[in-house]
């Protein structure tokens, strides 16, 4: 009995050495001899129908793997013997010729089985996906509506991926939607007349809207926590379609235009009052605060925003314009601090003589202007009426240049007053001083005293100051008397004018940028979603221009209108335009737009008939024969949504149906489009079909490449240049070529949203409800651009052909100025994401440091080791960890203790003896990034977090996520390749890998890793190798 | 509510969609089942709403108006007492079970008002994350719908859908978008009740007939399609002819309904022109009335009523007033401590719910008392002033269906609403392990067959 250490190396060795003579000496090995035995003794006692460690079962094994159903779990058990990981090494050891005459039996069978299922296990029909289904009908259509939002979920394969054949099913539901979206489909690409169109417009600015009558003015939208724009600044227009003003009478109460105009209006509903203000040419806009969203009432968009509200009259589906015509401004000046108190005064009083210092600037009482209840007398201000103690009076003074004044009054003890308080105050435009005397301080045997009011900074030229006060008392002379130049206020103003002088002229150095949304209106908020990209303001200050945002209704929440409700605050359409040069800073104000109007237009189309009815209607010479020319019409139409040139027996089964119903219907276009909408449910629609391998022409052969290429490379049907090398039989000659291509093509974002989705799980990010009370900075835009952040990453490395180690460890990130800052890289401005090189000690680089994964696999408030451990080995190690027990208790429940973090309680867990074996193979890949919280920030320091510090189970230890990089680069290099490929061939197949495709994924990592690991590379040999061309392999 | 005329036309889309129809294909989502006979004895479903909660007075602080003014009874268990505001459901008692402590944990945050457009669906209403899902009776709906001429009637005081945080239906589609309420009494009537249909059977016969053409074709072409696939695809579009074939089914079915006769009935008990701005009690007796009339002649068996509006909005608001001389709204109430008037309030929406039992047990089909198969909800989503938690609601009838009733059983915050919504659905016969946000069914001895 060999008593071994069993490490992989060594059981590679072993069998490496004596496999050649066994196999030629001794080839009548059967499962009764050779296997049974050795797994009766050495497994079935972990293994059994009682005990199943690791939720293996052996002893049911079915040894016929041709016709059983077990070759799978064979193959996984022969893995756990080649590698060393089974028996335990603790445990007893087979003698090892036993063990290689049972690898070699599991080895031949297996090699049988894979040989029979090569042939008959390939391709598997695929529906479209529902990201698919949409990109295709959009393509086909050339209309932009999320169709594919109405169809149920797809399901999700094992590996993660929901474009697997087995697993899309076309239900009868699907059906009934198929039919009900083609219908709607076609009914927004073809038109028999032009519909009616509205839009409307709204123009505001300080009181333009003012001498309007009543009627002709906007409307005013109150309810619960709005804040209405005062309807004087607005001017609402009805325009026709070309965009001229048409004339309503703003007094019908029945019609089209009935009460149109108030109808329309502005609303700043959770704008900060601070940050917007109306101006003589629109409505100013400071950089926005992006919004979080605590429940409840904080859903009302970035702040400040502004809405246009439109009441009843829109319609609910088609393309529409939103047109924001505005400029970037100066930014705003926010008012400085000018005022400080509590100091001694500067003038002086002896023996009823009062003496001001030399430079101060003294007003008498008699140059006292407009005076309230007081009169002058003696000299003094003295009290006229009393029937109200509020008294005031006003006085002028010019500057040559801003200066800071101690500001000081001679005045009288507060005598016969009853007052206890009394105070003065002095304004200043919107500066205020403040100053209040307690009688008990005045010596009322002394008749005249000077006090000091506090320190005041005055502007250059003109400037008011109005004194009031609220006791009976006599007032002499008021002083300003400058401040000492080396004064401690005056410097220290010096100082703060300096860094305001600064800080607006960096503000006034960002650019600003407009951002859009439509929604509708709640209670506590809005339901809105963001349409449009955002458009940055590159023009000069003060240049106007009109920015125009093109959406879909029927992919917004639109509300669905309701002409019951007579509700003010129902049915009301909301279109939001913000300063998207985003700061979260409330106390900085940022960039400063102007928005002088906001135009609606609805539906909207570029040209008249659009593009998509004539793609179908087309220029014939045929057109007046409707027998013939409906002939066309169906057979391009249908090539384009079949894929592929159609034979004329298909054509005539469907133009036999327009005979049998273009009876039945009122217009031409009406039958046509019912028989579209029949294409459109046809499975060679809906499916990825592949011909009978055996009778598969060359010609079929290559229009079925084309399709397997668009949709794996871009998720979309093929385009013009797929089809033509299809048509001449030359796409697999070009194949490189085109998928280079490809590559460089905008869609090819379509690939690494829906790759990037299903193999990284980000759909678990988007799913993830960050506690955003504990996580204040992980606003609504972070947790997008996080997402995008992995997209744009992935593409880039994708387009550049970066080498795939990019993927594990970068030395840059792709980051817009949002999550730029959010990350805490300095020095990233604008919206638009891009590659920012980042040195090490920032700990970002690569996916493993991306928010997307890092916040998707937490449990929304801290970080969740075992989530990450998880992904790490499937994701990117391509292993399976071992499945959580049945029944398992949650960690939460068991270890339950409210002040220890995951990671606190995971430890405690490992200490139970029955968890340890899982959990030790486990958690070290969770722990490692401890650094990161569950918002995907760090948390202090990378390094300081002793749980980081783990022992991977090949005896490794790695420290931080930095350290465990370079461990997949360096240790794991083929294990990260393979994990890659295999599911970049999950995915472009649409199916699981299984133990059958080993030997071609081995070729495939063989030839990525010899020709040097670049991206292009990767996908080249993933689409050129035999189970991507689904050819039988040459052997 | 006067209507425009030019209103109506450009939104024809709108009108009359209260009732909704058994849509060609819709039906055939649920898993085919055959088609209704004679000793199929219908499972029912029921629910009415009412707004803005309930009154609780604060134990501690109002200890004498908790022991009268208080919705929910003293005590929980079958021995419970009820304070004046249910009493009027007292005659009832055997046939009804109080459930406290239920709430949807999705709208707790939320504004009380809000979580109404959740009560039936469990979806997340809150903010810029509006994804309101599938109500309760629609799930139902999907499944009975083949077996009625109708898959359910969304009714409602306002009509409508309102519009988000405020609606008017219980009703949410399969995508959460609501299902307009019908509110016209007479109009309900004529068109749903009338014998052959109207133009409605018209509009339907047209449908059917187009939806059976083109899965004719697609069924002609998919299986020219399979001769030219390999082996393993043939399977896979077999799937699909399948589905096809079952689509056509249930065309066939739909079909054979338009001309099935109504059963025989007479409505003129029913008063279809009160004015609900001057007897409200009146108004929703007669809806109540035919909505007993539409169980009893099957046209459906699934309905749900919501008798007022959250907030002071609609005309539920003020029903306090008109019914009960009350001098303040019922949302106003809702914000005030006049627990007395509240609960005054309170007993008369009961009475109303009492009233829909009371007709249920005396009106009776070949299946015997209708409140027998017909389960009823009655409550609203929020308990005192806004709070969208401990909703007040009572599950009635449904005894053939195996409820067991009489007592007041309270649960605790970690129990979703959902819960019971899976009990229900299962009560029904609608075979589900999940509901929206449920953790499981409802451990109750309400449900406990």
């Amino acid at each position: 009995m060999m008593k071994t250490l069993l490490t992989p190396s060594i059981v590679w060795i072993i069998v490496c050495v004596l496999w050649g003579p066994l196999h030629a000496a001794d080839k009548n090995l059967s499962f009764a001899k050779d296997v049974a035995p050795v797994l009766k003794t050495f497994c079935l006692d972990c293994h059994n129908k009682e005990v199943q460690e690791a939720n293996t079962r052996l002893d049911n094994l079915n040894p016929d793997m041709l016709n059983g159903p077990d070759a799978e779990r064979w193959h996984h058990a022969l893995n756990m013997i080649n590698l060393g990981k089974m028996p335990p090494e603790d445990s007893e050891q087979p003698g090892e010729e036993a063990l290689v005459r049972m690898i070699e039996w599991i080895q031949g069978e297996l090699s049988k089985a894979i040989e029979k299922r090569r042939t008959s296990s390939r391709a598997v029909m695929r529906r479209l996906t529902t990201t698919q289904y949409t990109n295709s009908l959009q393509q086909l259509l050339g209309v932009t509506v999320n169709f594919g939002d109405a169809l149920p979920e797809d399901a999700k394969s094992q590996s993660g991926f929901s474009n697997n054949g087995s697993v899309l099913q076309a239900t009868p539901l699907h059906l009934e939607y198929y039919q009900r979206i083609a219908r709607e489909a076609l009914d927004q690409a073809i038109f028999t007349e032009k519909p009616e169109v509205v839009r409307y417009k709204l123009r505001m600015g300080t009181d333009i809207g003012k001498s309007l009558p009543n009627e002709k003015k906007a409307g005013r939208f109150g309810g619960y926590v709005s804040q209405p724009v005062d309807t004087s600044h607005l001017i609402p227009y009805v325009l026709d379609s070309d965009g001229n003003e048409v004339e309503v009478d703003p007094t019908a109460r029945e019609g089209r235009y009935a009460n149109v105009l108030h109808n329309l209006g502005i609303g700043m509903r959770g704008s900060d009052r601070n940050r917007y203000e109306m101006a003589a040419n629109g409505m100013l806009l400071d950089s926005a605060v992006p919004h979080q969203e605590v429940a409840p009432g904080s859903w009302h968009g970035p702040s400040p925003n502004l809405k246009m509200l439109i009441r009843r009259d829109f319609p609910a589906r088609g393309s529409f314009a939103l047109r924001v015509r505005a400029a970037q401004v100066d930014s705003k000046q926010p008012p400085l601090q000018s005022t400080y108190g509590n100091v001694e005064p500067q003038s002086t009083i002896e023996n009823k003589e009062v003496t001001h210092r030399k430079d101060a600037v003294v007003f008498s009482a008699d140059q006292a202007k407009k005076l309230t209840r007081v009169e002058l007398k003696d000299g003094f201000l003295i009290t006229k009426d009393k029937s109200n103690p509020s008294r005031a009076a006003q006085y002028t003074i010019n500057l040559d240049s801003p200066d800071v004044f101690h500001i000081d009054i001679v005045r009288s003890a507060l005598a016969n007053d009853p007052k206890v308080d009394f105070s003065f105050e002095l304004v200043q435009r919107n500066t205020k001083l403040n100053r209040k005397y307690e009688k008990k301080n005045d010596d009322a045997s002394l008749e005249l005293f000077a006090s000091s009011l506090g320190i005041m900074a005055l502007p250059k030229g003109e400037t008011t100051i109005l004194l009031k006060w609220n006791a009976d008392i006599k007032l002499g002379d008021l002083a300003l008397t400058p401040l000492a130049d080396d004064h401690k206020i005056r410097r220290q103003r010096e100082e703060q004018v300096a860094a305001y002088q600064d800080q607006w002229q960096q503000d006034n150095a960002r650019t600003a940028a407009l951002q859009v949304s439509l929604g509708n209106r709640t209670d506590d908020g809005q339901d809105a979603q963001r349409f449009g990209s955002i458009q940055p303001i590159t023009t000069a200050h003060n240049e106007f221009l009109t920015y125009e945002f093109i959406g879909r209704l029927e992919n917004l929440p639109t509300p669905q209108v309701d002409l019951n409700e007579m509700s003010d605050l129902a049915n009301i359409m909301v279109l939001t335009v913000w300063n998207g040069d985003f700061i979260k800073d409330r106390s900085k104000f940022g960039s400063r737009i102007v928005v002088e109007s906001m135009e609606f237009e609805a539906p909207y189309f570029s040209e008249w008939p659009p593009e998509s009815h004539k793609a179908v209607f087309f220029d014939s010479p045929n057109s007046e024969n409707k027998d013939v020319y409906t002939r066309e019409v169906l057979a391009s139409f249908m090539a384009k949504a079949f894929r592929r040139p159609v034979e004329k027996a298909e054509v005539d089964l469907y133009h036999e149906f327009w005979l049998s119903i273009c009876g039945d219907h009122d217009t031409y276009e009406g039958s046509v489009k019912e028989t579209l909408v029949a294409v459109l449910c046809s499975p060679k629609f809906l499916f990825m079909a592949e011909s009978d391998a055996e009778r598969k022409t060359k010609s079929q052969r290559e229009y079925e490449l084309a399709s397997r290429l668009s949709y794996f490379l871009w998720n979309s049907p093929p385009d013009q240049r797929l089809y033509e090398l299809a048509a001449k039989n030359q796409l697999s000659d070009n194949l490189t070529d085109e998928i280079q291509r490809m590559i460089t093509q905008p869609q090819i974002m379509e690939f690494s949203k829906s790759f990037c989705d299903q193999w990284l799980k980000i759909y678990r990010h988007k799913e993830m409800l960050v506690d955003v009370r504990k996580h204040p900075a992980f606003t609504r835009f972070v947790k997008e651009d996080m997402a995008k952040e992995t997209y744009y990453f992935f593409t880039h490395a994708l387009q550049n052909n970066l080498k795939i180690s990019t993927l594990i460890d970068s030395d840059f990130v792709m980051v817009n100025q949002n999550l730029a800052e959010y990350y805490g890289i300095p020095n990233v401005i604008g919206t638009e994401f891009r590659a920012v090189p980042v040195s090490a000690d920032l700990g970002r680089g690569g996916l493993l440091t991306q928010g997307s994964f890092l916040s998707g696999h937490s449990d929304g408030t801290q970080a969740h080791p075992i989530k990450r451990a998880v992904w790490l080995m499937e994701r990117i190690l391509g292993e399976s960890p071992p499945p959580p027990p049945p029944n398992v208790p949650d960690l939460e429940q068991k270890e339950k203790n409210a002040n220890l973090t995951i990671a606190q309680q995971l430890e405690i867990h490992r200490d139970n003896v029955s968890c340890r074996n899982c959990h030790q193979k486990l958690d070290p890949y969770g722990l490692v990034f401890e650094d990161f919280n569950g918002a995907g920030l760090l948390n202090g320091n990378a390094g300081s977090n002793p749980s980081t510090k783990v022992a991977l189970p090949a005896g490794v230890t790695v420290n931080g996520v930095a350290q465990m990089k370079q461990y997949i680069l360096e240790s794991e290099k083929i294990k990260y390749t393979r994990s890659l490929v295999e599911h970049l061939l999950a995915y472009a197949l649409g199916r699981d890998m299984s133990f059958v495709d080993e030997e071609e994924i081995d070729q495939i990592v063989d030839n990525v890793i010899n020709r040097g690991s670049g991206f292009h590379v990767v996908m080249e040999e993933v689409i050129t190798s035999p189970l991507f061309r689904q050819q039988q392999r040459s052997r | 509510m006067t209507q425009k005329s030019w209103h109506l036309d450009r939104r024809s889309f709108l009108k009359g969609v209260g009732v909704t129809l058994t849509l060609p294909y819709l039906e055939a989502m649920a898993t085919s089942a055959p088609a209704s006979s004679a000793s199929d004895t219908p499972k029912r479903m029921c629910f009415m709403y009412f707004p803005n909660g309930c009154g609780i007075p604060n134990k501690d602080k109002y200890v004498e108006e908790n022991k009268l003014y208080s919705w929910f009874p003293l005590q929980a268990g079958r021995d419970y007492q009820f304070t004046n505001t249910l009493k009027v459901l007292e005659p009832h008692r055997d046939d009804m079970s109080i459930l406290g402590g239920l709430s949807h944990p999705k709208s707790r945050q939320v504004l009380g008002h809000i979580a109404g457009d959740s009560w039936l669906t469990g979806g997340d209403v809150s903010g810029s994350n509006y994804r309101n899902s599938i109500s309760i009776d629609q799930v139902a709906a999907q499944q009975f719908g083949k077996k009625t001429r109708y898959s359910s009637l969304v009714a409602s005081v306002d009509g409508g859908v309102g519009y988000q945080s405020r609606v008017s239906t219980l009703s949410f589609d399969d995508h959460g978008k609501p299902i307009p309420a019908e509110h016209r009494h007479r109009e309900i009537f004529e068109r749903y009740f009338a014998p052959s249909g109207g133009d409605i059977t018209e509009k339907r016969r047209a449908e059917i007939k187009r939806g059976k053409r083109i899965v004719d074709l697609v069924l002609e072409d998919s299986k020219r399609l399979g001769r030219q696939l390999g082996k393993n695809d043939k399977a896979k579009l077999d799937e699909y002819l399948e589905s096809l074939s079952s689509v056509e089914r249930q065309i066939q079915r739909n079909e054979e309904w338009l001309d099935t006769p109504m059963k025989p009935f007479t409505a003129d008990h029913i008063e279809f022109e009160v004015d609900a701005t001057k007897n409200p009690e009146a108004y929703i007796r007669s809806m109540i009335d035919i909505m007993v009339l539409g169980f009893q002649t099957d046209i459906t068996r699934v309905m749900t009523y919501m008798m007022a509006r959250e907030d002071g909005i609609g005309f539920g608001d003020r029903f306090p007033k008109l019914a009960c001389d009350i001098n303040i709204g019922h949302h106003g109430m809702s914000h005030s401590t006049k627990w007395k008037e509240w609960s005054v309030y309170d007993n008369w929406l009961a009475s109303n719910f009492g009233y829909m039992l009371d007709r249920l047990k005396n009106v009776s089909d070949e299946h015997g008392p209708l409140l027998d198969n017909t389960m009823l909800l009655f409550g609203s989503a929020c308990s005192t002033t806004h709070n969208a938690r401990n909703y007040p609601l009572i599950v009635a009838g449904g005894k053939n269906m195996g409820l067991k009733h009489g007592s007041y059983q309270v649960f605790d915050d970690s129990v979703p609403l959902s819960n019971l919504y899976v009990s229900m659905l299962n009560t029904v016969g609608v075979q589900t392990d999940r509901f929206a946000d449920s953790t499981g069914s409802l451990k109750s001895d309400v449900f406990s067959s």
